[in-house]
């Protein structure tokens, strides 16, 4: 089965602004800002922390988050490998991270 | 370390407290939401969208009402300076102005006239009228 992993941009590709509640996010690249709600600029955060050209697998992303946060989702019956994943699906599709299909 | 994914279901703080030995004092709760609750916005820039409209936004020139006249440089100046040009009888369009900066003079003038105005809209800033309609020709198309 391929799973796909994510890795952070180089760190020159985004300005990132807190905002309250928010984040104000410049993609250099297109020149598109982006507002992101929790719990988005944790996952860009923590795909920081792994290191810009480490591509980890949602599953051991939500495991990085999960030594710092406890995680709450809506629904008990999504697991947050899946919740967590479909964000990070997002960001690949905006650009915001990138993606490789592992096999 | 999580290879038994029944554990992840739901969040249940037991989990992680054995990860390690100390927990941070900020530890705090991270609302992850649900599968098909997107959390971002996207901006696209304002001038971006105008690219449709470039054809046909207006550029005056010079702004209205001055009763200026355009010298060699594009600069504003009074209508009795010597090689001064009179002011536009009609605002330009912005895909005129995109084929004379490729080198066509601008409607109904000459060549040194049609540079003179070239250079008074190279000259705009923001604020002035004309000015998006000019900035927008300088974005990449789409």
């Amino acid at each position: 089965m391929s799973e796909r992993a994510y890795a952070a941009l180089p760190g020159h590709a985004l300005k990132r602004v807190r905002m309250g509640g928010l984040e104000a996010i410049y993609h250099t690249p297109s020149g598109i800002t982006h507002l992101l709600a929790e719990p988005v600029p944790e996952l860009l955060d923590a795909l920081d922390a792994v290191g810009t050209d480490t591509f980890v697998t949602a599953e051991r992303l939500v495991a990085q988050i999960a030594s710092r946060f406890d995680l709450v989702g809506d629904d008990p019956q999504e697991r947050p490998e899946q919740v967590l994943g479909e964000r990070l699906a997002e960001l690949a599709a905006l650009g915001l991270v990138r993606l490789r299909a592992e096999a | 370390m999580h290879a038994d994914d029944s554990n992840m279901d739901g969040a249940t703080p037991s989990d992680s407290v054995e990860v390690g030995a100390t927990v941070d004092a900020a530890r705090r709760t991270l609302l992850i939401g649900a599968v098909a609750t997107s959390a971002v916005v996207s901006i696209r820039p304002a001038l971006a969208q105008t690219a449709g409209s470039v054809l046909n936004c207006q550029i005056p020139v010079p702004e209205r009402g001055k009763g200026m006249y355009i010298d060699p440089t594009g600069k504003l100046v009074t209508p009795d300076t010597p090689g001064a040009f009179p002011p536009s009888p009609r605002d330009f369009t912005g895909e005129e102005v995109r084929k004379a900066l490729q080198g066509s003079n601008l409607p109904g003038t000459t060549r040194e006239q049609s540079q003179a105005y070239l250079n008074y809209i190279r000259k705009l800033q923001n604020g002035q009228s004309g000015f998006t309609c000019y900035a927008s020709l300088q974005m990449p198309r789409r």
